[in-house]
Order: structure tokens, then sequence, then C-alpha cells
């Protein structure tokens, strides 16, 4: 199934409903109706520029009505579509550009400058346009959509082409472009009824829509027919305001979000009775700000689901509902699951596998590997990488975890993180759940560091919470009594703040960088 | 059976399932096979 379906289908079924909102910018609200012809026309303006099937469009902006227009433009081509990380380095985006063969690139007023000084090192891209403003050398979005035909286009396309190129942040290597195609997308959304002229969701994104997690709630949104509400850059405020003003019903948030959320002041001048789920995911969620929103959101009548996933399976592989995170009855079993992602969607099979791919039974900790329809046609143009990543049908994610009787995934860390103390492997995620526990410790990442006697020792990077002070013996006594003592920190950091991706991933590359050393500092 | 549009029907021979983007008179078939309405 071709993605302009969802559109076409929802505009069939709800032509008047509002498709997207933006809030906190423009302000732009566009019909299901209004929208299908602006997607036909910006289709035919790129096929005026000699833009056809297979060919790759790239777009670097923030969130907007048109960069999701744009998406659907390719897709009703079978032009695979390349939305850029804005926060990527120069030498990062031309190579994502030029690896992919971009005929075009859509840029937003913001961006423009970056461009420019990455367009002399960019060999397939031809037509620059500009979404806002008029500027020089590029062509300007709203003109060439106003002289294109609105006649239908129909092309082909096939199941399995790449409809959406994600590159991956890369910490040591150049980003990997993810492909994902039709069908990924379409398993993905099917999973939620189609548009239905009687239920009428609104979704609130605030997540990137070059991150997969943006990426897919354009999608769902589009094939459910719900408004989706589009905040291009966030703050608690304005999420909370986009609340309150478009009664939404939907969003997703990453952890550090959530928590900003929270402890807004104003947080309860906010009318947020029209909230009925929030997902969370994309990074780690500390389990003191997952038991908070769980006090905050269920008793008024939004449930809380975690989505665990990467963009090697299009998102979500296993998810945590609204009924785990209901506290009102079996606290306990409940409280120690919120430490837990889940269990698998109905088309994800999960297996935990030992180092040589064989499946190990529930409560042994290994490799977290997947097999469903979502996972991703391969790594673009990088065969190596695929191989290694998809073995006999299963995805290898890189993430440490294990099952739990009751089928609950617990994550414990990253294959890459994982830290050998003496033949002993130690999981950073079991001794930073420990010290988030800590009443002095706001956040901790742990690391492993050189050591002469056991190879590795464990290193912990702490914040502490305002006006709180702990020594380094301190924090390994308080780890000793909770946890095997050969877990314990033998060497603390004490930092201002954790390095963090856009999506509030912590990267421990940077810290081990930092403060890979086997000592104690403070900083 | 008229069909409403956003409404959707299963073939209860094969499993297809269908979506109405156009409402319209008269009953709603998969091969010699009636449509049912899916609740």
């Amino acid at each position: 199934m071709n993605t302009i379906e969802f559109l076409q289908i929802s505009s069939a079924v709800v032509p008047d409903r509002e498709a997207l909102v933006e809030v906190g910018g423009n302000n732009k609200r566009i019909t299901y109706a209004e929208m299908y012809p602006a997607v036909v026309k910006l289709a035919n303006a790129l096929t005026a520029l000699g833009v056809e099937r297979g060919q790759k469009i790239a777009t670097m902006s923030v969130n907007s009505a048109d960069y999701v227009i744009t998406y659907y433009a390719c897709a009703m081509l079978g032009v695979c579509f390349v939305p850029l990380n804005y926060r990527a380095k120069d030498e990062e985006l031309s190579h994502m550009l030029n690896v992919s063969n971009c005929q075009a690139v859509l840029v937003s007023d913001r961006y423009i400058e970056i461009v420019e000084r990455i367009r002399g090192t960019l060999t397939s891209t031809q037509h620059f346009i500009a979404y806002d403003s008029k500027h020089d050398n590029y062509l300007d979005y709203d003109r060439i959509v106003a002289e294109a035909s609105d006649d239908e286009p129909w092309v082909e396309i096939d199941d399995h082409d790449p409809t959406i190129l994600i590159f991956t942040s890369g910490t040591t290597a150049l980003p990997k472009g993810v492909q994902l195609t039709y069908l990924d997308m379409t398993v993905y959304v099917t999973n939620q009824p189609p548009a239905d002229p009687e239920i009428h969701d609104k979704v609130l994104v605030s997540a990137p829509f070059f991150h997969v997690a943006g990426a897919t709630a354009m999608m769902l949104a589009i094939w459910s027919g719900r408004t989706l509400v589009i905040l291009p850059a966030f703050t608690p405020e304005g999420w909370l305001q986009a609340v309150h003003e478009e009664r939404t019903t939907h969003a997703f948030v990453v952890p550090t979000m959530l928590k900003r959320i929270m402890e807004t002041p104003d947080f309860e001048k906010y009318d947020i009775s029209s909230m009925r789920q929030i997902t969370y995911g994309a990074a780690p969620m500390p389990y003191e700000v997952v038991r908070r929103a769980c006090d905050i959101f269920p008793p008024r009548g939004c449930g809380l689901i975690n989505a665990y996933g990467q963009t090697e399976s299009t998102a979500t592989l296993t998810f945590l509902g609204p009924e785990d995170h209901d506290l009102s009855t079996e606290t306990a079993v409940k409280e120690s699951r919120l430490r837990s992602v889940g269990k698998p969607m109905p088309d994800v099979e999960i297996g935990i596998m030992d180092e040589r791919n064989r499946l190990l039974p529930p409560g042994e900790e290994g490799e977290i590997c997947v097999r469903s329809d979502r996972v991703m046609k391969g790594y673009y143009k990088q065969e190596d990488a695929t191989s290694s990543a998809i073995i006999d049908g299963w995805l290898h994610t890189g993430d440490v975890g294990k099952v739990d009787e009751g089928g609950y995934l617990f994550i414990t860390g990253r294959k890459k993180d994982l830290i050998i103390r003496g033949g002993e492997n130690i999981s950073p995620g079991e001794i930073e759940n420990c010290l988030e526990a800590h009443p002095a410790i706001e956040e901790a990442a742990v690391i492993g560091v050189p050591d002469q006697d056991w190879g590795e020792v464990v290193k912990a990077v702490v914040v502490l919470k305002p006006g709180q002070s702990i020594t380094p013996g301190e924090i390994t006594e308080y780890c000793k009594s909770r946890l095997s003592s050969f877990k314990a920190p033998q060497y603390v950091a004490v930092v201002n703040e954790l390095p963090r991706n856009p999506m509030g991933k912590v990267l421990k590359n940077d810290l081990r960088k930092a403060y890979g050393t086997a000592t104690n500092d403070h900083v | 059976m008229a069909a409403q549009t956003g409404k959707r029907y299963t073939c209860p021979k094969c499993g297809s399932e269908f979506i109405v983007t156009k409402g319209g008179d008269g009953e709603l078939m998969c091969g010699d096979t009636p449509l049912e309405l899916k609740k």
C-alpha cells in the first residue's frame, strides 16, 4: 500500500476535519479536503523539475505543515523522502545528501545559511527550494506550487520500495541511512484503526519529523484521520498551551520533555483534561520521572504508554500500556514493571540472544533481537552493516535486556556499553537505576574505565540535585548495599549535566571521552 | 444495505477488510459473499 493512500482515504472519509494545525509559529490550519490538493500540486511541481520515481528529495526544516505535505507529495510520486537532522554537522549533512543522491532539497529560512555553507560540496542536488522567504538561487516553494497542475498523478510503487530514508546519528562514524518501505509504514499504521467520521483524535507532535518517532507520528495521524497539531520547537509552556488551546487528545514526548512538563511552575493553570494518552519513548525513562507521571496523568483520565523501538524497526517494538501505568491496583508489581518497556506489539516477535545468536530462555540477559515485517529494508548502500544487523531474519538491536516470566521486556543497556570487569558482564542500566534512586542524585550514567587488575571497572557520572553533596565513597557504599558489590562504582565524576542527543539519550561516547579515566572527578 | 462513508466491512469468507471512502446504495460483495459491517 502506498502511504499516499492514507491521505486519500482520510480526505474521503473526513474531508472537513483539520488535518494539519501549526501552533507557536505560522498558525496554518489545513483540512483534509485542502491538504490533498496541496499535495497533488507539490507533486506536480516536483515532476516539472524532472523528479521521478526512485529518486530522492531532502528537507532541512523544523516541523511544519509544508513538511508533511512534502512527504506525501514524495509518496505520491514514488520518490524517497530524506528528512535531514538539522542539528547534524556540515560534514554529515553533505554526506547524507551526497550518499543518497538527493535531487532536490527543501529548506526553511532558519537553515538557508547552513545549506549555503555546504552547497559547494554537494554532488547531486540540482534544485534548492525555499519554504518561507524568497532567496537568491532558491526556487520559491509557494510559487512553484501555485504554478503547478491540479491533475492527480498516478505512479505505481512496489511495497518494498523505500519511502523514507532516515539517517541515524553516528557517534563514531558518519550517519547510516535506514531505509523504511511503504510496507513498513503500512504494517506500522494498521495496528490502529483508519479514519472514522465518529472519532476525532488530535495528536500533538513535538518530536522532529527527521526522527522515526516524529515520522511515524506523521504517518499514523494521517492514516487515522487525526488532526496533527504541530509544535515546531518544544518548550514545556508551549506544549501545555497547545494542549490547552487545541484540546489535543494524544501526544508523544521524550522523557526529558515529560519531566520538564511536570516541573512547569504553572502546570495547574493549563487545562489538560482533553488528553487521553501520552506516549513516551526514544530514550530510557528514569524511574522517578515515570513514577511521578503515574500520579499526575492517569488520575486525570490520561493514560501513559512507554513505546520502545528504534529507527531500524519502524519505531515501536514493545509497549507498556495504560493499564500498566494505572497504579490504583496491583501497585507493587506494576511499580516494578514501570522499569520495563512492556510487551511486544502484535506484529512483533522478540528474542533474547547470546553472543552466538542462540535464543535464550526467559529471565536470561542477552541482546534484544526482533522479527517483524516492520524491520528496515537495510542500511542504504551499506551491505556489510545491514548483514551485521539482520541475521537469519532477526534484527539485532544492539540493546541488551531480558524478558520476565510475565513477558515484560527490561532493557539493561547497550551491547557496546557493557562493562566487562574481570570477565563479568555488567549492564550499566541496573546501576544507573540504583543511583537515580538516591535522594541526592538527579541523574546518573555509568561507563567502564580501564583498570590494570580487572580490565575494566565501573565509573559513575552523576548530576546532583540542587543544594546536595555526596562523596564518591558514599556513592560506592550506597550501591554496595543494594547491588552485588562488584557492580558498585569504583570511581565517580560529579558533573553539572549529562551530554544528550536531541531526543534526550545520554551520549556515552562523549562521557567516555571526557571522564574515561580511573579517577574521581568533580566538574 | 447502504454503505456509509468511513464504515468498515469484512468478508466472512476470506477475511479481507474494506473501508468505504464514498458512500452509496447497494450491497457490498466480495466475490459472491456479502460483506459484514465491522463493529
